[in-house]
Order: structure tokens, then sequence, then C-alpha cells
């Protein structure tokens, strides 16, 4: 499957080059859109170790929703700005050699042995 | 109070006409702006309804920060749309899903069952989360009147919910069963919904925007009052706030009205990159004046007003009518929007799944009618979502609403929520079974229905308060809210913990266990990979990879070896190295042809189609397939009605042989038997003639008696004659019946005093008389014959002693029936039926006849119009006649 | 001496004619209307001729006579089978199972005679 990576193409050198370097930065982009759900619930549920009022804590709800409202807010401005930096890659799906190429693999390959 | 109402319709009537206008500029062809990416966003947020719109100010007063629990899980999934939602999307546009069931049936080899079973769960489930909506509504109505000072009593209410509900059902019915949609679109209903979401919006930020800024003065005098409240300090449990994060997120993919405006009205699939974080920015700001309302409520409102009315209560404390009548608005924004969809996603459901098999298996008949379906199809959906709704107004009306129904949203998010381990493990684990789902899923609901949703009625109206306390029968164990001994666990929580453990524990170890079906198989491939083939489909290692699954596919149909040959024929025709083909149009045709022949066309059309275009399967395929396998059901019942009649008439063929062997047999033994009853009295006869011939010297006395047995044998020859006659003609029909007037009783009196019961031996008759007053118009003297033959069988043949016979007489429907039964033994089941044949004697004994009395006796019967049969389970041997009490005169 | 024929056969007219015919000619005749326990009469009369007929009520004139020819004292009685149903394979049977002379009903009276007169001197 990784021989589909390295089939040399008729595309120049450089286009080539460019190819990469933006299939690459795609394959970042899906990486992040992954993780992000992931830091999301790790940091939303850091108020599982916070003791409550009846533990005698003395966590105020001010600060409380601070906390989760500047995680959420954070969350959301990294989840637009990564679906704003794939959005180029969607918009052409008919390219046969595209980005998006070697997502389908990974999907491929994790379904696989998932 | 008119203001008000004058202001719901004018609402009501503007979303009509968006809705309105939306459908006819999707009919000219102007969908782009309908279909905008901010248009899904904004239809997404059905999430939050009336429930949530009300009702999260009143979680936060109780439960405080607790309540944004609620919309983090619904955030995570958004957020995490490439794990998921953009997997769901893809398998909905791609297999053409129409709502959960058919996603989850579609994957598990379109199992009606695992349909039928989700829309009960679905129903169930959201039947009173509708009824929630409706009461959202006409609570804040009587808030309203309340206000006003108008008189509005609980007969009013339900009269509101009466109304809020048939206007729901029209709105419903008009723009979501406008068209049969293969896509199940709905262009007005989406674009209601967007405008909705915006109003609801605006109305809960407006009055968060005044008690912040307008009542206490900006954001951190704000913070300040909030920490000074009672609910002023985190007090939440770690196991209530990772639960209920859990369950809001697995409620946002299962609930089926989210699972239809995500999935199933999604246009393209790029739209979930705006939703993935425009969504939950939406939620934020849901959520973001929450708490400022719920402590502004606290501090202004006397205690112990309605902390779930504190949106609209909190404004019109303050004289803010205007602000109080949008909040309203947006109130019934979020509880319309929600009952719209929701009704029309359980339509589908009921419809598709229910009545719609239902009503093809009643109608039967099969290919012909594809022209009426659709309609039928729109008339199920209408029918279904006016049941719905109403089903929920008498939810609510029954409940008597209130409390027990508030506390109904997080029951039914438990309850849909069992859907989950086997939609996610559809959707990527090929392994997964119809069987481990149908498992999961029913331990998830039956769980759910104990330990949950039963008790949330109220102790004491399904559920005692004694199996409350200590489980069923005693049982301590099964206690619905202490499953397995585990107590004081929040009940929530309890339930959800064990279903979910149970429900996954089941799917994943029933399906290890079982072994999916073809269809299942390759309908799970299409699911887990529904990326492969669809991402590359011009490519030659898809085309090979197409190929591959094909042969699979055909091998898995047709076998082994023709499906190579069929593919190795093509590939050699074409050219190609090896064993595969390249899928090209002709190809494709001849397959389906092949496979055609196995499965049926629309079958084989629907795998092919599967496999090469990734896509398609439109309704149309689907009828034609639910009509092939109508008709394949048809003709095998056909079969096995066919193979019954044969095998009952190989049954009756053996019976028949079996008689003509043992007739056979009786034959060669008549034959001796009719010599026999011949020779013997002609014995006799030669002896003393030759007697008399040859002695002169013989007294008179002595030649007086021998003459006298030569004249008593003669007759007896005479007898045994006129027997053989007497049958011969009856059984050639040309006996001529003399028919007469006599009552039974007459006739039986006269047989028995003819059949010539000895003293020496005496068989004592029993009878009831009065039964036998029967006037009979029929041949009374052969009448008379059958008895006496019966009755002087018994009299030479019954062993008992002492010996009796009962005669028993009644009638119905115009026949007469005589029972003679005697208490001797019974004859030989193997026997009953030869009894009747000429010649035949029970045994070798001698009795004096020769076998024919009830062969002539059944001959009688049957030019009577009758008949006589051995009756078998009695206490000896019996004999049944029957017979016309009117005789039709059957005389030739 | 006068011979002792017994005389096994069920129909009462046939025993009167036989009965008449035999003691006229000199013979003691005793009868007997069963198969039940015919064997047991003729082990107790032991008589010197045995008629038999084959048709009896209880027990066939066949198993009485092949019962018969398997016992030490019933070895040598000469035996007369008399049947009604005048089959061949009724006298072959008769004759395999060891039956002296056989005759098919009806008879005259000469010949039932003339038979058992044979059938004793032997």
């Amino acid at each position: 499957m990784s021989a589909q990576d390295e089939k040399p193409t008729e595309t120049s050198l450089q286009a080539r080059v460019f190819l990469e370097r933006r299939s690459y930065r795609q394959r970042r982009l899906i990486d992040a859109a992954r993780i992000l759900p992931v830091v999301g619930i790790v940091l939303w549920f850091v108020p599982l170790v916070w003791p409550s009022a009846e533990e005698n804590g003395e966590i105020s709800t001010s600060s409380a929703s601070t906390y989760i409202f500047t995680i959420w807010i954070g969350l959301i401005v990294v989840g637009a700005l990564v679906a704003w930096r794939m959005a180029p890659a969607d918009e052409s799906p008919t390219k046969p050699s595209g980005p998006m190429d070697e997502s389908a693999f990974e999907t491929r390959r994790r379904d696989r042995t998932g | 109070m008119n203001v008000l109402i004058v202001v719901s319709l004018g609402y009501v009537l503007a979303l009509f006409t968006v809705a309105f206008m939306a459908e006819r500029a999707a009919r000219s062809g102007r969908i782009k702006w309908l279909r905008a990416p901010v248009v899904y966003t904004l239809s997404l947020s059905i999430y939050c309804t009336g429930w949530t719109f009300y009702g999260a100010v009143g979680f936060a007063v109780r439960s405080g920060l607790e309540f944004i629990t609620i919309y983090l899980g619904p955030s995570l999934v958004m957020l995490g749309w490439w794990w998921t939602v953009r997997k769901l999307v893809r398998i909905g546009r791609t297999q053409r899903i129409t709502s959960l069931a058919d996603l989850i049936s579609s994957r598990f080899g379109k199992s009606n069952l695992l349909a039928v079973g989700l829309t009960l769960l679905a129903v169930t489930g959201t039947t009173p989360y509708i009824a929630l909506q409706l009461q959202s509504v006409t609570q804040s109505y009587a808030v309203f009147a309340e206000a006003s000072q108008d008189g509005f009593n609980q007969t009013s209410q339900t009269t509101t919910a009466l109304w809020v509900a048939i206007g729901l059902a029209l709105f419903t019915i008009l723009f979501g069963t406008r068209k049969l949609d293969v896509n199940e679109r709905h262009d007005g209903v989406v674009m209601a919904i967007a405008v909705e979401a915006v109003v609801k919006l605006i109305a809960l930020m407006a009055v968060g925007i005044f008690v912040v800024w307008g009542l206490s003065g900006g954001i951190g005098p704000m913070l300040e009052k909030i920490d000074a409240s009672e609910i002023g300090t985190w007090n939440v449990s770690g196991g209530r706030w990772a639960g209920l994060t859990f369950l809001s997120a697995a409620a946002f993919i299962c609930l089926p009205r989210m699972f239809h405006v995500m999935v199933v009205e999604n246009d393209d699939e790029r739209h979930l990159r705006m939703a993935s974080w425009a969504f939950p920015a939406y939620l934020m700001l849901m959520s973001l004046f929450v708490l400022p309302i719920a402590v502004t409520g606290l501090d202004l409102l006397p205690k112990g007003s309605n902390p779930d009315m504190f949106v609209l209560t909190v404004p019109l404390s303050q004289g803010q009518n205007g602000l109080a009548m949008l909040s309203f608005l947006g109130g019934l924004s979020s509880a319309t929007s929600m009952v719209i969809v929701a009704s029309i996603a359980l339509s589908t459901m009921v419809s598709n799944h229910i009545v719609m098999p239902i009503w093809l298996s009643f109608t039967g008949a099969g290919a012909s009618m594809s022209g009426d379906v659709r309609y039928i199809v729109l008339l199920s959906r209408r029918l279904s979502i006016a049941a719905v709704v109403m089903l929920a107004y008498f939810y609510f009306v029954l409940s008597g609403g209130g409390s027990a129904l508030a506390a109904i949203g997080l029951v039914s998010f438990v309850g849909v929520a069992q859907a989950l381990p086997v939609m996610i493990g559809g959707i990527f684990w090929r392994g997964a079974t119809r069987i481990g789902a149908l498992s999961g899923l029913s331990i998830g609901f039956v769980i759910w229905i104990y330990a949950l949703f039963l008790p949330s009625l109220g102790v004491g109206v399904v559920v005692s308060e004694a199996m409350m306390a200590s489980g069923p029968f005693g049982l301590t164990w099964l206690a619905p809210h202490a499953l397995f001994g585990v107590k004081g666990m929040d009940p929530i929580l309890h339930c959800l913990l064990w279903s979910m453990l149970l429900n996954s524990f089941a799917f994943v170890v029933v399906s290890l266990c079982s072994f999916p079906a073809p269809l299942e198989r390759l309908q799970g491939a299409q699911f887990v990979n529904v990326f492969d083939h669809a991402r590359s489909a011009k490519e030659w290692s898809s085309g090979a990879a197409q190929s591959e699954d094909l042969m699979v596919m055909a091998q898995r149909i047709l076998g082994a070896r023709e499906a190579q040959s069929l593919f190795g024929l093509e590939a050699a025709r074409q050219g190609a190295q090896g064993l595969l083909p390249e899928p090209t149009p002709e190809f494709l045709g001849v397959l389906e042809r092949e496979l055609s022949g196995s499965v049926g066309a629309a079958t084989a059309h629907a795998m092919v189609g599967q496999i090469v275009g990734g896509a398609s399967v439109s309704v149309d395929d689907l009828l034609a397939v639910a009509d092939e396998s109508a008709q394949m059901m048809e003709y095998s019942s056909k079969l096995e009605a066919q193979s019954t009649e044969q095998r009952r008439t190989a049954e009756k063929l053996r019976q028949v042989n079996e008689k003509l062997t043992q007739l056979s047999v009786q034959k060669d033994g008549f034959l001796s038997q009719i010599s026999h009853e011949l020779r013997t009295p002609m014995t006799s006869i030669r002896s003393f003639s030759e007697i008399l011939r040859d002695s002169q010297d013989m007294a008179d006395i002595d030649k007086a008696r021998y003459a006298g047995i030569i004249h008593s044998e003669t007759l007896r020859l005479t007898r045994l004659l006129d027997d053989l006659l007497d049958l011969s003609v009856l059984e050639a029909g040309r006996v001529s019946l003399n028919l007469s007037h006599k009552v039974l009783e007459n006739v039986i009196e006269g047989a028995i005093s003819s059949a010539g019961l000895s003293d020496e031996n005496p068989l004592l008759i029993r009878r009831t008389p009065a039964r036998e007053d029967i006037l009979l118009h029929t041949d009374v003297d052969r009448l008379a014959q059958v008895f006496i033959n019966v009755i002087s069988n018994a009299q030479k043949y019954c062993d008992a002693d002492p010996r009796q016979l009962t005669i028993k007489a009644f009638q119905s429907k115009g026949l007469a029936t005589v029972d003679f039964i005697d208490n001797g033994s019974k004859i030989d089941p193997d026997m009953r039926d030869v009894i009747f044949e000429k010649f035949s004697r029970v045994g070798e004994t001698k009795a004096g006849g020769a076998g024919l009395g009830l062969a002539i006796c059944r001959e009688i019967m049957t030019r009577l119009g009758g008949d006589i049969v051995y009756l078998p389970g009695q206490d000896g041997t019996a004999f049944r006649v029957q017979f016309p009490i009117i005789c039709e005169g059957q005389a030739a | 001496m006068s011979k002792h024929v017994l005389l096994i056969e069920d129909e009462p007219n046939i025993i009167e004619a036989v009965s008449f015919l035999l003691s006229r000619d000199g013979y003691k005749v005793s009868t007997h209307s069963n198969g039940h326990d015919a064997l047991e009469v003729i082990e107790a009369k032991q008589p010197d001729l045995l008629i038999l007929d084959v048709m009896l009520p209880g027990r066939s004139g066949f198993d009485i006579l092949a019962d018969l020819r398997g016992r030490e004292t019933g070895e040598g009685i000469p035996v007369l089978m008399l049947t009604a149903r005048g089959q061949t394979k009724d006298r072959e049977m008769a004759q395999r199972i060891g039956a002296t002379r056989f005759m098919t009903k009806p008879f005259s009276n000469a010949e039932i005679i003339e038979t058992l007169n044979e059938m004793s001197l032997a």
C-alpha cells in the first residue's frame, strides 16, 4: 500500500514537491482534527478531580465556568482554523491524486487492522 | 393575553411562509442558499429543545454547573467530527439511509426485526419527550396568563396543548410529507427550523444580556453575584459530570431527530466542516447566560417560584413585557422545531419499518402495484405523524404534566443511547453481527425500561414501592435502582452504567460467537470501509479492489468454481492477466444477470450497485426487492403447500395399498370360506339323504328327524345365496328403496326382537327410548336390516360377562345417529377398515355368518344416504349408524 | 373287538350323521366339538382312529395334528382329515404333517366307511 505513495507520476519535480508539501500539511490538519476532541475530553474532565462543596471544596462557580468556557472557546477557534485550512483540499475532490488519497489509505489501513 | 395569541399565531404564520418559500425556491432550483453550511449548522440546533431552553436554567438552579454537561457532550461529538459524524454522514449518503433504524438494519443485512426494535425504542424514548415540549409551551403560556391576571386553569392548559399538538401535526404533515423524496430531504422544514434556531438563540441571549448588563451592571458584578448565590461553589459529583457528558454525546448522535437533521437531511458532506466548530459555538452561546439568569431569578423572585420558568418570569417581573414575549417565542421555537423534526423522523421509521411491511404482506399480491405504493407510503407517513403527536398529547394529559414529565428528559436520553454500541460497532467493526446487535439492543432496552423508564413514571404506577425497595419476588439484587446490589447510585447513572455495560458486552460477545449472513458481511464491508470506494473510484487499484469484491460476492452466490470461470473468461476476453477483469459495464450486466438467477434481479442489481457505485439503493430498488421477496415467499409457500398435498396423497396411497394387500389375503381366505360355507351344509344333506335312501328299516321318528335336518340345511344354503345376491344387487346399485314413515324407536324395537337374542347367554340392551322419538322417512326395512345385523353381531361376538349393548340415538342437522356400543373386547385397529369388506370375519372363529353382514350394512347405508362406521374410543366394540332423517329417495 | 373312533368336528349335523354311520358299522364312537382342548381329549381317550376336521373353533385341525405327531402317545394313531375348503394346498398340508388319509366334504357315506375300514386294517 505504501508503494502507492511513491508511485512515480508524470508530473514535474516542482509539482511533486508542491503536492507533497501540501499533502503533508493536509495530513497534519487531519491529525489535528482527530486529536481535538481528545484534548477537549481531557481538559473538560479535569473538574472530575476538583473537590465538591460537600467535600469542603472552595472552587467558586465563577472560576469553574470561566475555565470551562475558556476551553470551549479555545476548542472552537482551533476547530474553525482546522476546518478553514482543510477547505481547499475538499474543494477539488475529483483530482486524481489529490491529497485526500492518503487520508483514504490511512482510513482503510486503520479499519483493516481495527 | 390576546396580544400573546396574536403574536404566536403571527409567528407560526411566518414559519409557514418561510417553509413555503423555501419549498418553492427548492422546486425552482435555487437550492444553493437554502443548503448553505450555516443552514445545516443551525438545523442541528434542534438539539436545544423547549426543555433545554427553559429547563437549563432550572437545572442550573438545582445542580449548579452540572447543567453544562448537556452541552459539552454534543460539542465534543461535533469537534470530533472526523471520527464518527463524517463517517455516519458518508454512509448515510452512499447507502441512502432514511433513519437511524434504517442505518442499523441496513448494516446488519437489512434486518427488519432490528429496524422494528429500534423503531419501538425510538417511539418509547421520544414520545414522552414530545409531551415535554407540549408541556413547556403550555406552561410558558400559563405564566403569561397568570401575569396578565387571566383565569387559566388546568382544563385550558390541556386545551392549549391540544391546539399546539394539532398545529404542529398539521405543519409537519404539510411540509414533512409533501412529496416522497428518495433522499428524505425537506427544504421547507429545514429552513423553518434554521429560522427558529436563530430566534431562540437571540431570545435567550437577549434575556441574558438584560440580566447581566441591565440588572447586574456588567460581567464583574455578575460573577460576584454568582459566587455569592447558593450555587456559588463547585458542587458536582465526578460521576455525574462524566456520565452526563457521555450520555449527552451518545444521545446527540442517537436521537432520532438529531440523526435526521445531521445525516438524513445533510446535503453536502463539506457542511460538516463548518458545523464542526460553529455548532459548538452555538451551544456555548446558548449556555453562556444560563447561570446569570438562574442566579438573577433566585435573587429577584420569591422563594418557591418555578426555576424552569425564570427565562420568562425574570423579564416579566421587571416589566419587560416585550423581552418576555421574545423569550416566549424562543421557547415556542425550541419546542415546535423539536416536535416537527422528531415526528418526521419517527414517522419515517414507523412507516418504513412497521406500517409498510405489514401493508405489503397483507396485500400480498406483489409486483404489479408499485404505482400505488408511493401514495400508500405518503398516507402512512401522514397517519404516523398524526399518531405520534397525538400519542405525545395523551401522554401529556395522562401524566398530568409537572415534575414527573420534566424528569423524562434524561431518562429518554438513556433510552436512545442504547443504540450507540450497535451503531458505533456497526460502522467501525466488520465482525459485528445481526444476532449480536439484536442481543445488545434487547438487553439494553430491557434494562432501561425496567431500571429507569418504568420507575420514572412514579413509584406505585407500574413498579410498586415494595419492588423498588427489595426487588421483584424479594430478589434484592434485582431492585430497579440497585441492580446487582449496587445501592445508592444516582438512578440515571446507575441505569446508564448497567445498560451500556451489558448492552455492549452482549453485542460484542454474541457477535464474536455468531456468523454473519452473506448480505450482512457485504453491508458490513460497505459500512466500515465506506471511505475506500468513493474516494478513488477511477483508479486502477480500486478497480481491482472492486473486481475482487465482486468476485467475493459472486463466489458466495454462484459458488466458487462458476464464479471463477465466469471472471476468468471475461478477463481472457479483455486480454487481462490473471482472473480479475475490469468491471466494464458489459461485464457488470453479465454478472448481474448471472446473479439474478440466484437472488432475483432487484437484489442482484442492488448488490452489484453497492460495490461498483458505492451507493444507490433507491426506494424503487428496495420496493422491487420487497416485491421480489414477496413473490419468492408466495412461490415457496405454494411449493410448501404442494409438498404437503403430495405427502397427504402418498399417505392415502399407502393406506389404500395396505387395504388392498389385506383385501387380497382376505379374498383368498374368502374363497375357502365360501367353499366351507357351501360344503358344510351340503355334507349333512348328502349324508342324511344317503342314510334315508339306504335304510329301509328306520323308525319313522328318525326319518322325520333326518328329513328335518336336511330341510334346515337347505334353508341355510338358501340364506347364504340370498345374502350374496343381496350384496351384489346393492353393490350394483340396482336396489329400489321402499320409503315410508316410521319412528326410530319402533325400528329399533323391531330389530331387537328380530335379532333372535337367546336366553342362555343373555345380552342386556340399554336404551333411552325418549331420545329415539324421531320420525323417519326412509326405507325402514333396510334400516332395520342394518340394526338387526349390528345387534346380532354383538350377540355373537361380545365376550364380556355380563354382556350388555348400549344403543344411543340422537339427531342434529337433519341427520339421525344411532350408536351401538357393547362392553366386549374391541376390534383391532388394523381390522377396523377390513370388517366392512365382503367375506371378512373377525378372526377364524366360527359364528355362523359368512362375513357378509357388515358389507351389506355398509351398502344399505350408502343407499340411504348415510354411513356405518366403527366408532373408536369406546369401552367395547362400537358402531355408529348415521343417516338422513328424510331420505332423498335415491331409488333408481 | 370294536375299534374306538374319536370324531372331532364342530358342525352338529355332521357329527350326528357320521356317528350314526360308524356305530351302525360296528365302531365305538366318541365326539368332541372344539379345537381348544382337543389334544387333551385325544390323550385321555386314546382312540384307535381319529377323524379330525380342519376348521375348528379355537384351534385349527392342522395345528392339532402337528402337535399330536410330535408326541410319543400320538405318533401311531391313524388320522383322517376332513375339510370343506376343497383346496389342493390343504391336502398337501395334511400329507406333510402326517395325516393318514384326507377327505373333502361333502363325501358319500360309503366312502367314509370304506376309508376307515382300510385305515383300521393297516
